[in-house]
Formats: structure tokens, C-alpha cells, sequence
């Protein structure tokens, strides 16, 4: 009871210092002991359904949504005997990669309570970052696990699509999104995956390849292995990165792994953001359709049908919100759609044959988490015509495009700062990916990092 | 430019005030570089690609009901209920 007490301060205090849950859940159940996960404690994303609990995705228009049934991913938890100890904060609906646009306020930092968590899964990546949480599911359309964990020094982990179950966790954009989670070291993240993976009838997209055990394949020997560093990213790194990615190069090869640098083709790198905000849109806009306050959310009801859908969406969304809609109307525009849409589409085959490409010659790819600091949550950066910094903040969205395996783990800091690597594999290969993630958190020796608060 | 995004936002079923249709002005001006660059890249021949993973997930499952929800459950987070029916302003006005 006592240690209960302690947890509940504690978690009080993280929340008032870091805005990072939409809902504390106090009243716990009974929990077998011989369970395979028995009370360890894991905090979900406020886009997964859980019965009877509030589950806004982030926005006004949901925030009084209680769902009547859990997503699939909640029920596998729940059978093996997870202890759910809130709903974390995230960007409203997914839309966005700072933390900043919830209905509930900006999610801090750990780090610096100055700074953003990231996002959209930033309120996840904190009550891991916190050690509130051993595990936080996420959601990941366009890096929304990779980066916040990235900022927040925590392991982030994006399946391949269609590994683990979307029923019941509210969609993005349908193509681009992944259920994933955070952890604190890789043996964690490994094991935790097998309970969360698999096929579900429920959802037509999950996949029927087997489930694996995948922290087996940790220690299996990876001499002769290559891991490609992308060379791209690399190029505009700061100098005090670059330093520290030739170190776990150098490293690498002492256990005779390869190390290759690989590059791929400048202009489908930098078309990857404008191919992104043009699909992710499109899809959002018929997703959100079905936020109308007529079944469920939020309502303001008017004279007509048609007034009271266009007072509950004006008042139940951010201009964020709005804005990115927007983006995806104007693409799906009859005189847009084949410059606009179906250009986006035929670019992210470019893009996802380019990466095909590189794997031919690399076992992993590897690249910086992200190269700049997390933005001021009371100054947010302006977005900028095409530099190279937008670049490198995006590139990790080509692994929302081909559905591939990607993994953040903490890597480095700098200034106070913690900065992740990303590491990508080829589709399913996730035991091997953990594998290489593994070697790497034994050279860097960055694990369980608990920013207390 | 303007009526054009209140057009889309209407569309959407929202509607932005005069500030806003300034920001998402703003917002459009930036993209409209990032479409622009988009257009450059040459796509001739090249087949869309809607999903990530185009040889798994197409099939015919059974015909069976994987899960159902009852009424009494659909009805729950609905705003207005009445003998067992989502209410909603009227469609068809009534006669003169």
C-alpha cells in the first residue's frame, strides 16, 4: 500500500512538472502474480481504446470518449498481467512531432522542462524517461515513437507494419501507421515485443508471420555482419556527432563487424517531407471523417445536421488540426489529386525502391536520432524552406513509407542533452534487429536512464 | 487564396477564422514549396504505392463475425438518446 502511496506521488509530481498523462488510472484490478508480466507497469498512448476509460487521441472533440471495448493490443497486455497506470499525452490525433498540440497542453522534457518531449508519442516517451513506466505504447506514422525517444533517451521501437494489431487504436493515416512502444534497454524491448505481436482477425492489415521470441536472437554472433551508415545524414551532422558515430564505427569493427558508409539519392531524401505531408493528409482527412459529435465525442447540436457537424468540428479541433487538413483537402482537390496525391504515391515507390537499394548491401542502416534540440515549448521553431536540417529531422519516414523495422535507442549527449541512433532492418527481421541494437547499447553502455524528477 | 481555404475547411466541416485562414496562408506558402519541389522529381512510369507491404494482408477470411458491439453499448458515448435512437436535428422540415 505504502509503495502504492510513493508511486502515486510520484507519478503526481512527474504530471505537474511534464504535462505527460491525459489520465492517471488509480483504481487498479487484481493482478494474477504468475502471469508472464505481472504488475509491471506500462502506460498507453491516449489513441488506444480501453474500455470504460477516457481515450481522447489528444483533441477536444474526444475528450469525453469513453470506448465500450479495448484494442486488441490492450487485451494481449491485460492477459499477460501488465499493471495500465495512465493514458499519456500526445499531439492531437497523432498530427504532429512535438508534443505541442494536445488539447491537455505542451508535454515537457525531462531533460530541460523548458524543451519539448517530442511527439507525437511524446507523453509515452516520458513516463518511460521518468521511470514510471517500464514500457509506454506509442503510435508511429512518421517517426512519432523514433524521435521522442530520441529526446527523451529512452529505447523507441517501430515494428514492421502489420506486426502488431491497429484494432482499436485510432487511425492517422491507415498506410503510415504503426503500434509501437518505448522501453529502457533492448533486452526489454526485445522480450516485451513477443507479447505484443501477431496476427488479429480484427484488423485486415495485421500479418500472419510468425511471432518469434525475439530476444533469443540477442548475443547470436554478428562477425561479418555489415552495418551501413547513412552517409547523407552523416554529411550534416554536427562535428561533435560525427565524432561520436566514428567512435561506435571504429568499435564496430574491433567485433569485425562491417562498417559501409551508403548514400542514397539526395532528391528523394529531400522529397521525403513534402511526399509525407501530402499522403499522411490525404488519408487523415477521410479518418477524421467520422469525428462528427453524432455518435460519439463531443457535440454541439445547431438546427441542422450539417450545422451541428460544422459547430462540434470548429470548436473540437486545433488549428494544427485544421491546418494539416487542410493540406490533405487541397491535395484531394479534383483539379490536384494526380499533381498532388497520386504524384506523392508514385514518389514514395521511388523512395521505398531507393532504401530497397541499400539494404541489398547492408544488413542495418544507422543514422542520428535527430541533430538539433528539441524546440523551446514557448517559442516553436518556424518551419523553413528546404535546409538540411529538415532533412535529417525527417529522413526516419522512410521507414513509414516501406513498413520496416526501425529502432531509436539512446545514444550519446550532448549539452545535457540525450540524442538516440536510429537503426533499421528489413521487413519481420526484428529479432536480428534487436540483435544489432543490443551490440550497440553494450559499446555506448547508455541503458536504463532514469531522469528522475 | 482565402476563399479557396474556406472552401477546402468547408468542405471538411470546419470553419477558421479570419486569423487563421492567415496562419494556414502562411503554412500553404511553405508547402507550396515542398509540392513544388516534389513536382521536379521525375515519376514517368512509376506506379503508385498505397500500401507499404504489397504482398501480405490480401485475403478472404471466413464468414464469421470476428466480434459484435451491442446497442446498448453503441449507444453510450452518444450525446442525445431517445427510446433507443441517436436524436439529431431534424432532416425533413415539417410542412407549411
Amino acid at each position: 500500500m505504502q509503495n502504492n502511496q510513493d508511486f502515486m506521488q510520484k507519478i503526481e509530481k512527474v504530471q505537474s512538472l511534464t504535462n505527460a498523462f491525459v489520465t492517471i488510472i488509480k483504481n487498479k484490478t487484481e493482478i494474477n502474480p504468475e502471469l508472464p508480466l505481472s504488475k509491471v507497469k506500462v502506460a498507453l498512448k491516449d489513441n488506444i481504446s480501453t474500455k470504460g476509460i477516457l481515450t481522447s487521441s489528444g483533441s477536444k472533440s474526444l475528450s469525453n470518449y469513453y470506448p465500450v471495448f479495448n484494442a486488441t493490443v490492450v487485451d494481449k497486455l491485460e492477459a499477460v498481467g501488465v499493471e495500465f497506470i495512465g493514458k499519456t499525452a500526445m499531439d492531437e490525433l497523432g498530427m504532429g512531432g512535438t508534443g505541442l498540440s494536445s488539447y491537455t497542453g505542451p508535454i515537457a522534457n525531462p531533460y530541460d522542462l523548458k524543451r519539448v518531449a517530442g511527439g507525437s508519442s511524446g507523453g509515452s516517451a516520458v513516463a518511460v524517461s521518468t521511470g514510471l513506466a517500464r514500457f509506454a505504447l506509442g503510435t508511429d506514422t512518421g517517426d512519432s515513437i523514433r524521435k521522442p525517444a530520441s529526446y527523451c533517451g529512452v529505447v523507441g521501437v517501430k515494428p514492421t507494419y502489420g506486426r502488431v494489431s491497429r484494432y482499436g487504436v485510432m487511425p492517422y493515416a491507415s498506410s503510415l501507421d504503426h503500434v509501437g512502444y518505448f522501453a529502457s534497454n533492448i533486452k526489454d524491448a526485445a522480450t516485451f515485443l513477443s507479447f505484443i505481436a501477431g496476427r488479429d482477425d480484427k484488423d485486415m492489415t495485421s500479418s500472419k508471420h510468425p511471432v518469434e521470441d525475439y530476444a533469443s536472437f540477442i548475443g547470436h554472433d554478428l562477425r561479418g555482419k555489415t552495418f551501413g551508415f547513412l552517409k547523407n545524414i552523416y554529411d550534416v551532422c554536427p562535428l561533435e556527432i560525427q565524432a561520436e558515430l566514428d567512435k561506435l564505427q571504429l568499435a564496430l569493427k574491433r567485433q569485425e563487424i562491417n562498417v559501409k558508409m551508403v548514400e542514397v539519392d539526395q532528391e528523394l531524401l529531400k522529397a521525403i517531407y513534402g511526399t509525407y505531408m501530402t499522403i499522411v493528409n490525404a488519408e487523415s482527412i477521410t479518418n477524421h471523417a467520422s469525428i462528427d459529435g453524432i455518435k460519439y465525442g463531443v457535440s454541439i447540436l445547431k438546427d441542422t445536421v450539417e450545422a451541428s457537424i460544422m459547430e462540434t468540428r470548429t470548436e473540437g479541433f486545433s488549428l494544427n488540426t485544421k491546418r494539416r487538413m487542410i493540406l490533405g483537402g487541397y491535395a484531394l482537390e479534383p483539379e490536384n489529386q494526380e499533381k498532388y496525391y497520386w504524384k506523392a504515391l508514385k514518389i514514395r515507390r521511388l523512395i521505398v525502391e531507393e532504401f530497397e537499394k541499400v539494404f541489398k548491401k547492408v544488413d542495418c542502416l544507422l543514422a542520428i536520432g535527430h541533430i538539433e534540440k528539441p524546440q523551446l515549448i514557448n517559442k516553436p521553431k518556424k518551419m523553413t524552406i528546404y535546409d538540411e536540417a529538415l532533412i535529417a529531422e525527417n529522413y526516419q519516414i522512410f521507414a513509414n513509407f516501406n513498413g520496416y523495422p526501425s529502432i531509436t535507442l539512446p545514444f550519446m549527449f550532448k549539452e545535457g542533452l540525450p540524442y538516440g541512433i536510429n537503426v533499421t532492418a528489413q521487413p519481420f527481421e526484428e529479432g536480428n534487429l534487436f540483435n544489432y541494437c543490443q551490440t550497440i547499447e553494450d559499446i555506448t553502455g547508455l541503458k536504463d536512464l532514469i531522469k528522475e524528477l | 487564396m482565402k476563399a479557396k481555404i474556406n472552401k477546402i475547411a468547408e468542405s471538411l466541416y470546419f470553419r477558421l477564422t479570419d486569423q487563421e485562414v492567415e496562419e494556414v496562408i502562411l503554412e500553404y506558402k511553405l508547402m507550396k514549396e515542398y509540392f513544388k519541389f516534389c513536382q521536379s522529381i521525375d515519376t514517368t512510369g512509376v506506379e503508385p504505392l498505397i500500401y507499404p507491404c504489397e504482398k501480405e494482408t490480401f485475403y478472404l477470411r471466413s464468414d464469421a463475425n470476428p466480434s459484435s458491439i451491442s446497442k446498448a453499448d453503441v449507444l453510450k458515448n452518444v450525446s442525445v438518446v431517445e427510446d433507443g435512437y441517436v436524436v439529431v436535428p431534424a432532416v425533413i422540415k415539417n410542412a407549411e
